[in-house]
């Protein structure tokens, strides 16, 4: 009885077979050097190919191994959907590999113990990673989404408790994948070696000891929610537990290493939306105005940025309904400006308008506040018209500005 | 082949429904299974791409297994594997075609790939078996708006299609902004039947003469102004008005069109597909229409008009019937042409 295995999870499809448990693995990848994109296309041809060449009969196959993530989410849905489907019809068992724990199955030429760190690139300076001892293949850091650089300091902890008592320094550390080829400069200990996610990694993991299961129940293993999701449930977990803070907005002084990281924002962040607001306009929004944003019918994109203590110091946020957007708000603590940190939430939340089938995209802005003009211009907004005393509180005038080129006179039909 | 019929699974999985059904001959339905994910998407106001796929890799081996089942029949007994390979949302069309490419393989069956498109007008000829081309087609749906004159049954010219919004999406749209919920579609369609299609008067956008294409963002915008003012001049808007008089603006269109395009090409019959082919106002429009021009009217059943793997048999069956074939290799396209996907050439518009 032979078995197959399927790996599409990273940049090229492969699949191997093995006649039978104790026979020699043969593994088939796509040599088109592909994108990614093209797993589709090549992974049922690939397999077709593998056994016409084994002279293997598909009907003997009673086992399919599949990578089952995490990785490209499209690319573990072509792999899984492929496995399922031919278990389905061919009457095989599936055996669901971690695609992470398929690199331990792999040798690293490596003599004694170490730790092995899989790592696939989860792009943004975040990782899928796991940690194993070897060559015990006991596994000390569980499968996740991590940072690369909180990730490197775990396994550096890790690989120091692996070493024992009172050890100074860690066990060597080996990392592995896309994601620590791509972050290797985040990765100031161990050696990187060259790796990736491969079919006969796969079939060898599923040999030692995978547990076989229906068709029926195999799942993709994501690690990660959709994004729509999160914010969705962010959206009602926020609600329940607001706590409300008493005293003002601090100015603390930026941490020492400079780090700012990006996320989305919600409606549980609308109290950290109003501190910073406050700090830096003097028409300040409350966080009711916020969180209207979030709840009202409008779509709000907001994207923050923090710094290494987890602090708000700028965000940027638009609010979209039928393929028009406004920019709300855009603003940056003022011991973090001239950073980039305005230009990139905005980006950041005009990319995801785009995405959401954005078409037209506009913002006022006050014609004295030349910095704002300026990061506007930036971004690709121009001015489409002017308002005379448009601002109540001062009666200043507002630029009305518009997102994208000037539209060219249709000519022709 | 059973019972000397020759049989056809057919797979859908371009949207938010993941479906799959045997048909036997191109025409008589033996089962149809339909797994919707209307539930998840209404919490959203509209389809997540991201969690379509996802529900699409948990249901589309039960949805297989059911249209079996129903059918009675085993693999061996399949004569042809039809998917849809576009076009659509690219994340929900790769779990289906990847599923087909298997199944093809591990059951030693041939395969074709069909235009999503294609298959909506194919619905029309499982619900007639006495349909055959040429004939007028109109599919509108969520995702399109299409006049299409069917020569043969993988011979079709794409008169005109919208250049915004589709007529499905313009109403989620709208029923967006008048906050009456998700999918627009129907909820229009309930709410206009109570209220008077001439109490806002809406502008057509017909474009210029003798296109078929369609615009309606025009028409969503005028209705979002036309909302927003109201709010702002503090008026009630009586939605059951507002709803009848933005889907009369949109029917309006729409048969116009349907009509001068079988007039234009001498055909004596007008398909209905797709979505909105379901809605009340369009089909008692075009019977009318169709009655007093000495036209016939074809009109599927609502479960054939929305997305369904049935009509995706049936094109594939007329499609392998007339020599095309698909490989391994078939891949999966967000954006294709009908007319050289009805042949199997696979390329973007």
């Amino acid at each position: 009885m032979s078995i197959l295995a399927v790996e599409t999870t990273g940049r090229a499809a492969s699949a191997a077979f093995a006649a039978d448990r104790k026979a020699e693995i043969i593994e088939k990848a796509d040599e088109s050097g592909g994108s990614g994109m093209n797993h589709l296309q090549h992974l049922m041809p690939i397999v077709s190919e593998l056994l016409r060449e084994q002279g293997a009969d598909r009907n003997d196959i009673d086992c399919v191994a599949v990578s089952a993530g995490p990785g490209s989410f499209t690319g573990i849905r072509i792999g899984m959907a492929a496995a399922k489907t031919l278990a389905q019809v061919l009457g095989a068992d599936i055996v669901e590999v971690m695609t992470l724990e398929s690199f331990i199955y792999d040798e690293y030429g490596k003599e004694g113990s170490y730790l092995l760190c899989p790592m696939m690139d989860a792009r943004r300076h975040t990782v899928y990673a796991a940690a194993w001892l070897m060559p015990e293949k006991k596994k000390v850091i569980i499968e996740g989404d991590y940072e690369v650089s909180k990730f490197a300091e775990m396994a550096y902890e890790a690989g120091k408790s692996a070493a024992g008592d009172g050890s100074a320094d860690s066990l060597p550390l080996v990392y592995t994948g896309d994601g620590a080829e791509k972050y290797a400069e985040d990765l100031s200990s161990g050696d990187i070696i060259e790796n990736t996610q491969h079919a006969a990694a796969v079939l060898r993991a599923a040999l030692d000891g995978g547990r076989r299961i229906s068709y029926k129940e195999a799942e993709p293993v994501y690690l990660k929610k959709a994004e729509a999701e999160i914010k969705r449930k962010e959206g009602k977990l926020g609600l329940r537990k607001r706590k409300k803070k008493e005293e003002g907005p601090e100015l603390k002084m930026p941490p020492a290493d400079g780090r700012i990281e990006y996320r989305d924002l919600s409606v549980s962040d609308t109290a950290g939306l109003a501190d910073l607001d406050r700090i830096c306009f003097k028409h300040f929004w409350s966080e009711d105005s916020f969180k209207g944003d979030f709840e009202g019918q409008r779509a709000a994109v907001y994207r923050g940025a923090f710094n290494s203590r987890g602090e708000l110091v700028g965000f940027a946020g638009l609010v979209h309904i039928a393929g028009e957007a406004e920019v709300n708000r855009v603003a940056v603590h003022p011991l973090y400006r001239n950073k980039g940190i305005a230009g990139r939430c905005l980006k950041d939340i005009l990319d995801q308008a785009g995405q959401a089938g954005v078409e037209t995209t506009l913002l006022e802005v006050r014609e004295a506040n030349r910095s704002a003009i300026s990061l506007y211009k930036n971004s690709g907004f121009r001015v489409i018209s002017k308002r005379k005393n448009y601002y109540k509180e001062t009666g200043e005038n507002a630029l009305i500005m518009k997102l994208g080129e000037e539209e060219k006179k249709d000519e022709g039909r | 082949m059973k019972d000397g019929k020759f049989l056809v699974l057919g797979i859908e999985s371009s949207c938010d429904d993941t479906s799959a059904s045997v048909v036997a001959d191109g025409r008589e339905l033996l089962s149809l299974s339909i797994s919707s994910q209307i539930d998840i998407h209404t919490l959203y106001g509209g389809v997540v791409p991201e969690i379509a796929s996802r529900n699409h890799i948990k249901n589309i081996n039960a949805v297989i297994d059911e249209a079996m089942e129903k059918a009675g029949l085993d693999f061996d007994d399949i004569d042809l594997i039809g998917v849809t390979c576009g076009p659509g949302l690219i994340g929900s069309l790769v779990v289906g075609v990847s599923a087909a490419k298997a199944l093809a393989f591990a059951a030693d069956k041939p395969l074709v790939g069909v235009h999503h498109l294609q298959g909506h007008i194919s619905a029309d000829f499982i619900e007639y078996p006495e349909l055959e081309p040429p004939f007028t087609a109109v599919v509108a749906s969520g995702g399109n708006t299409d006049i299409v004159d069917v020569r043969g049954h993988n011979d079709m010219l794409m008169l005109g299609k919208t250049r915004d919004d589709a007529a499905g999406e313009a109403m989620d749209k709208v029923a967006r902004v008048m906050g009456i919920g998700y999918p627009g579609g129907p909820v229009i369609d309930k709410l206009a039947k109570s209220g008077d299609p001439h109490a806002v008067e809406f502008g057509r956008v017909r474009l210029e003469k003798g296109s078929y294409d369609f615009s309606f963002s025009g028409l969503k915008t005028q209705v979002i102004n036309y909302v927003n003012q109201c709010r702002m001049k503090g008026l009630e808007i009586k939605k059951e008005d507002l709803a009848a008089s933005f889907q009369k603006a949109v029917m309006d269109v729409i048969t116009e069109k349907a009509l001068e395009a079988a007039h234009e090409y001498g055909r004596d019959s007008i398909a209905l597909a797709g979505g909105v082919a379901s809605n009340s106002l369009l089909r008692s429009m075009m019977k009318d229409l169709c009655e007093a021009n000495s036209l016939k009217l074809y009109v599927p059943r609502p479960v054939l008009c929305t997305d369904n793997a049935a009509m995706i048999a049936c094109a594939a069956y007329y499609k392998y019937k007339e020599g095309y074939r698909d490989d391994l290799t078939l891949d999966a396209f967000p954006v294709l042409d009908l007319a050289k996907g009805a042949r199997g050439e696979w390329t973007a518009e």
